[in-house]
């Protein structure tokens, strides 16, 4: 494969496909064709009711295939779990399936695939998600199994102890993959243990787990009144009596406090940490700091600033680090915006003969982002490149039923991308200048690497970059 | 790591569904032997550029392993009328997306953009399979040397268990035999290549009669028809390519190899020869892969994960190809685990299965989740642009779905019986043990037999 894909959102625009019909007789051109008018693209908004218990539901029909995808989104992500049991929200929603409504696990995982449909479990920070998908002559069964799994979960002892040793094995062999290790490092560098963004699962949080805690963390957070059913594909409204009957008797048991995310710490200075990870063919590069919260007014700047340094394949970390150097695969960066400031981070994977030389680079790029104007043609492309790609970005039901879901975990209007393309285009090299200053703060960064210290140490202290560290891979995988 | 990510991708879209699916489409060649298919969706304002260039890693010389993906890298970097990293910006800017693959077979080449940026796709494509040598330099390739070194070193040395495919490959098929190298390569052989490599490998092979042109989405044919003619016809034909025709012997005698890693679980590794795409008993293959790892149901999930509790994680597929196929079990071990208890255990469940054939509702499951995953797959253009041209170089025939699908629906499952019995049970095998340093002790070493 050419080149890994880069974590970016996208989105965008147009309209009319009336290229320029061409006969045979032409000659062949030694310029590229000119665009026509990008095509519009609508996306119509869902239809939203709402059940008595409090139990929001979208409906937005599309395509003419018989499929549909329902995801059930919950507001309870990693950043509830309580200090010492981190994980338990990721742990919580991997059990849902494990028993539930009377049938255990092995029943349920039967019934889901008699259906031919798949279910799906999961939680992030802020959110958690059960998702299915199934032909549309499956739904209504399917959709009540599904709804075991969310009302009903039993937890069983048995059950419980088995995943949960899966989990604890798990990390135990996390330490095997320099990618991991440098992503907990980073996390926890930047964050701290303070902070539910810094603080790592652990064996030791793991083995805390037990039924209590995961049916106090479900009744907590597993509520309608906080929750929302999304269907998308060959459904419509009508089908609402139907989910009335299956999702109606959810008990209603009001709002959750839910847990606010504080501050991150502040950074005075850059700092280098070094995991050695002896005989490495390469080196894992984390840089970047605590970033911005999904709700910033800058979101649309921030997304062309990501495409140009580190979101595509043009951008100045790929195009210099991998086109120009050679040094690796893939270079990028992304912000990962949740509802607290996630981080800001550009990473790589360099050989190891050349990790010095990479950083120094990498440096290069998140200063020059700061320090001089984007030329309008390179802006230009950037903001294309995200306006123009929502319709292949909300080719499929599961797609746009992923798109919906944010919108509600969000809090974002369910019209949000009426007016997408417009803002992405609104944006002027002055914007991304000044988030760039704002939110890219190379002189206030943690950089992490892992990698052969013994081949590396040397060439990281020589850095007018900042100061080196020697961290251990136990602290960060454990 | 490509390879991977094709015979997962192959797993999960293995093509079904109701019982009129089809992928509708125009067939045209031009004068210089180019395919060109079209498959029009006006579902939504995007269209997929997708081209199959039939070579791959299977079509290279021992001493040039790794060469044709090299060569993919290549194809990115410009081309006569497209100066160095205009082929990205120019996508980009219209709001497209690129990429491209090698397998052993072919390597295929795609674009994703907004109905009205067809045209720039298919001219970026036109130029680079006319005009490819014009701009060719030493500093092009050197740097994709480094890059794609980069990529093996990302993909295969620094991840846990990453050099299995390569020990694999080597053991399931003789020396010198195409299928015994992965695509990535190896190092030694990826310095050695060189800029006459790559004129006389694009000669060869980059002609426009041995490639297919999918166009699928938002397009009308006949403006295709006519930009194809004109973007392409004047492309002079090449030579002709004749697909691979080797002998694949069968593998000889059953072999362990161990193998020392920096991990921290141990894995066990089986592989049988199996059967080309499409060929017969491929699909029995197919349901039998599933029926024992696809769900905590499954034979091997639910002894091992399930019930005994000494496996992390499990997985059957069967990877077919032009010439021969292969069927793999991959599972990994709880810590401090001795190999050969998997091993033995994943041979009474063979030979359960070889006994007594599957429960007519476990092939159900199975048949009924391909087909689900047959109708999702036609949601994406380039998912359908990409079956079209398997379809093509597979079977001669780009719709091919009916008869796809059918292969499935008409399978019994003593035909899963058979299978486990005439390609798993009764053949020889490679097991590999992917252990901790130092920890050769775990490894399976042929007790289970």
């Amino acid at each position: 494969m050419k080149h890994t894909i880069w974590f970016l959102l996208a989105t965008a625009l147009a309209a009319g496909c009336a290229s320029t019909a061409t006969v045979p007789a032409e000659p062949y051109p030694t310029a590229p064709p000119s665009l026509g008018p990008a095509p519009s693209f609508e996306m119509a908004d869902p239809i939203e009711r709402t059940l008595s218990n409090g139990l929001t539901v979208l409906y937005l029909s599309r395509g003419e295939l018989p499929l549909v995808q329902a995801v059930l989104v919950t507001r309870a992500g990693a950043m509830d779990d309580p200090a010492d049991l981190t994980g338990l929200a990721a742990f919580t929603a991997d059990m849902l399936d494990e028993g539930a409504g009377g049938r255990d696990a092995l029943e349920l995982a039967a019934a889901i695939e008699q259906l031919g449909a798949t279910l799906g479990v999961g939680a992030g920070w802020d959110a958690s998600q059960i998702s299915l998908q199934v032909l549309r002559d499956e739904l209504p069964e399917a959709l009540a199994i599904m709804a075991d799994v969310v009302m009903r979960p039993d937890f069983p002892e048995a059950e419980l102890t088995r995943v949960r040793d899966e989990r604890l094995t798990e990390l135990a062999s996390a330490r095997d993959d320099a990618a991991t290790i440098a992503g907990n490092a980073f996390a926890s560098l930047v964050y701290g243990s303070d902070h539910p963004y810094g603080r790592l699962s652990t064996q030791e949080s793991a083995r805390r787990f037990d039924r209590q805690t995961l049916r106090d963390f479900h009744s907590r957070y597993y509520r309608p009144g906080t929750s929302t059913l999304v269907l998308v594909g060959a459904i419509d409204s009508s089908m609402h009596p139907q989910v009335e009957r299956i999702f109606g008797n959810w008990p209603a048991t009001g709002s959750v406090t839910t847990s606010s995310v504080p501050a991150p710490p502040e950074t005075a200075s850059t700092r280098i940490f070094l995991v050695d990870k002896p005989g490495a063919a390469q080196s894992e590069i984390r840089i970047g700091h605590p970033g911005v919260a999904r709700d910033t007014p800058d979101y649309y700047a921030l997304q062309v600033l990501n495409t140009l340094l580190g979101g595509s394949f043009t951008s100045r970390l790929n195009q210099n680090l991998r086109e120009t150097h050679g040094y690796t695969y893939g270079a990028g960066s992304g912000f990962g915006m949740r509802l607290g400031e996630g981080p800001f981070s550009a990473s790589a994977a360099v050989v190891t003969a050349k990790t010095d030389s990479s950083v120094i680079e990498f440096f290069r790029e998140l200063n020059r982002i700061r320090d001089e104007v984007v030329p309008a043609d390179e802006l230009e492309r950037a903001k294309q490149y995200v306006a123009l790609r929502l319709p292949q970005q909300m080719e499929t039901t599961g797609q746009v039923a992923a798109r919906l879901a944010d919108l509600v975990t969000y809090d974002l209007p369910l019209d949000y991308y009426g007016d997408y393309v417009q803002r992405v285009m609104a944006v002027t090299a002055a914007d991304v200048q000044r988030v760039a200053r704002r939110y890219v703060r190379p002189g206030r960064s943690v950089v992490v690497v892992v990698g052969d210290r013994q081949q590396i140490e040397p060439g990281l202290r020589a850095l007018p970059i900042g100061t080196v560290e020697i961290r251990d891979v136990e602290e960060f995988v454990r | 790591m490509m390879r991977i990510a094709i015979l997962m991708g192959l797993l999960a879209a293995a093509p079904l569904a109701a019982q009129d699916v089809s992928l509708p489409h125009t067939l045209f060649t031009l004068p210089n032997g180019l395919t060109v298919i079209v498959h029009e969706d006006d579902s939504a304002p995007i269209a997929a550029v997708n081209v199959w260039y039939h070579v791959g890693s299977g079509y290279e010389e021992p001493g040039r392993t790794g060469f044709a993906h090299l060569f993919e890298h290549i194809m990115f970097e410009g081309s006569g009328n497209v100066p160095e990293g205009e082929f990205d910006r120019l996508l980009e800017g219209a709001g497209g997306v690129n990429n491209g693959s090698t397998s052993p077979d072919r390597t295929n080449y795609y674009e994703m953009v907004p109905a009205n940026a067809v045209e720039l796709a298919l001219w970026l494509e036109a130029d680079r399979m006319g005009n490819l040598l014009e701009t060719m330099t030493q500093q092009k390739l050197d740097i994709q040397r480094e890059v794609v070194k980069n990529e093996r070193r990302q993909s295969y040395e620094n991840r846990p268990y990453g050099m299995y495919f390569e020990t694999v490959f080597a053991a399931l098929y003789p020396q010198g035999h195409p299928y015994s190298w992965s695509t990535i390569g190896s190092m030694e052989d990826l310095s050695a290549a060189s800029l006459d490599d790559v004129e006389s490998f694009f000669r060869r092979y980059y002609s426009p009669n041995n490639a297919a042109l999918v166009v699928a989405g938002d397009v009308d044919t006949e403006e295709i028809r006519r930009i194809a003619a004109r973007f392409f016809g004047w492309i002079p034909r090449g030579d002709e390519v004749r697909k691979p025709d080797l002998p694949v012997p069968a593998i000889p005698e059953t072999r362990y190899i161990t193998l020392e890693d920096r991990v921290t679980l141990p894995q066990l590794n089986l592989a049988w020869r199996a059967e080309p795409f499409y060929a017969e008993n491929d699909a029995a293959l197919d349901a039998l892969a599933q029926i024992l790892s696809t769900g905590k149901n499954s034979r091997l999930f639910r002894r091992l994960i399930y019930d005994e509790q000494i496996a992390q994680d499990v997985l059957a597929f069967n990877n077919s190809q032009l010439l021969s196929g292969d069927f793999f079990i991959r599972i990994t071990g709880r810590e401090d685990l001795d190999l050969n208890r998997l091993e033995t255990a994943v041979l009474e469940e063979i030979r359960r299965i070889a006994e007594t054939p599957p429960a007519p509702a476990e092939l159900e499951r199975v048949i009924n989740g391909i087909e689900t995953n047959f109708v999702s797959s036609l949601e994406r253009a380039l998912g359908k642009a990409d079956q079209l041209n398997q379809y093509y170089y597979y079977t001669g025939e780009p719709d091919f779905a009916a008869e796809d699908l059918a292969r499935y629906r008409s399978l019994t499952p003593a035909d899963v019986q058979a299978a486990a019995r005439d390609y798993l049970l009764n053949e020889s095998r490679i097991v590999i043990s992917i252990v901790p340093q130092g920890r050769t002790e775990l490894a399976a070493e042929g007790v289970g037999r």
